[in-house]
């Protein structure tokens, strides 16, 4: 019945997008970290609720997720059931929640790139870094270089 | 001047510094995402935006808490004690020679030449989506390494003059130890 509904969206095209449902975003981020929150409003501006929980250490929510350590960042998102580790791009999220692969369980872009969402500043074009996706089994593969 | 009243007060403090976690952990979970997350595993830089700051003094430390707007809140989150911990990392790790090694799928080969006589640390960053397998045997270290997928590795050894080649593959680092460095 969703799926059917979901078609019908798809089928009209722009017109689906007046129904377009808004997404959350659980955000899990440490209090000290002020760039996370650069890459809330973001989301926000782009049209995303954005829900934001404090704590030092969210390996747990990592782990249970299966990402990878080596792609850590300074926060975790969980959109859809999807990870989002770290400053993805918006365009790279609403690609995955479009296309849905099944081999994906989520984003990263490892560490803290200049030049990402929430680090670089207003405006600036997004360069130098590699938007990383995992799978359930922590096989990686390039999702998006920019 | 500065130094010898900081060198006084790490004196001071030593018997504090060995009784809680290391200074490497602090490092590295200091806020949650730790130093690492803007300036690298190896306080190297490794292409994030703080860059490499080995051998930072405790007042380059404060001022960039006080100026960084994303290290100002992680500052105030820290006590002297851990912010002197921290410098005495960094001074630690500056007490190497840093050679950095990239694999990726570009170049083939790559040549680094050491400029002092320090003990030297390469840090092996792999770019590559997949495993790979380093021989580090030329160095003193084990002939085949892992290094997972996108992750680096570090080696440490006490370099003597001559030419070392290390293989990934078909890509290759090699490594100049001049006779006089200083
Ligand atoms: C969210 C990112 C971020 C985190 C986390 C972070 N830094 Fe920084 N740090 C920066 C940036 C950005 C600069 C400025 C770099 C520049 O100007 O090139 C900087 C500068 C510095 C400098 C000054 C370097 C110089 O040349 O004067 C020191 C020292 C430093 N950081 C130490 C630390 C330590 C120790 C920690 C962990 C407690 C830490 N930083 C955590 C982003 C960060």
């Amino acid at each position: 019945m969703n799926r059917l509904f979901l078609s019908i969206i798809a089928i009209f095209g722009l017109a689906g997008s007046a129904f377009a449902q808004v997404t959350s975003i659980e955000l899990y981020k440490s209090p000290t970290c002020g760039c996370c929150k650069e890459w809330a409003k973001i989301m926000e501006e782009k049209g995303y609720t954005v829900n934001i929980h404090h704590q030092q250490d969210w390996t747990p929510i990592k782990q249970k997720h299966g990402m990878p350590p080596q792609l850590q960042s300074c926060h975790s998102a969980v959109i859809d059931g999807y990870l989002i580790e770290g400053h993805v791009p918006e365009s790279d999220i609403a690609r995955l929640l479009k296309e849905r692969p099944d081999n994906i369980k989520g984003l990263a872009a490892p560490g803290m790139p200049q030049h990402s969402p929430g680090m670089a500043r207003p405006g600036d074009k997004y360069k130098d870094f590699k938007v990383i996706a995992f799978d359930d089994q922590q096989h990686l593969s390039l999702y998006q270089q920019y | 001047m500065i130094k010898q009243g900081f060198s006084l007060a790490m004196l001071l403090i030593s018997p504090l510094l060995l009784a809680s976690q290391t200074a490497e952990q602090l490092y590295s979970t200091a806020g949650g995402y730790g130093c690492s997350a803007c300036h690298g595993k190896y306080a190297n830089g490794a292409g994030n935006v703080g860059g490499n700051i080995r051998g930072a003094s405790f007042e380059q430390l404060q001022i960039a808490f006080e100026q960084q707007p994303t290290m100002q809140l992680l500052g105030k989150s820290l006590s002297d004690i851990q912010k002197m911990k921290l410098i005495a990392y960094l001074d630690e790790l500056s007490n190497s020679e840093l050679l950095e090694w990239t694999i990726d799928l570009e170049p083939e080969s790559n040549e680094l030449e050491l400029t002092t006589s320090k003990p030297a640390q390469l840090v092996i960053f792999n770019a590559l989506l997949e495993p790979v397998v380093v021989d580090l045997s030329p160095l003193g270290g084990p002939n085949s390494l892992e290094i997972a997928a996108y992750s680096s590795h570090d080696w440490q050894w006490l370099p003597t003059p001559g030419n070392y080649s290390l293989t990934v593959g078909t890509r290759r680092l090699t490594l100049v130890v001049p006779q006089n460095t200083n």
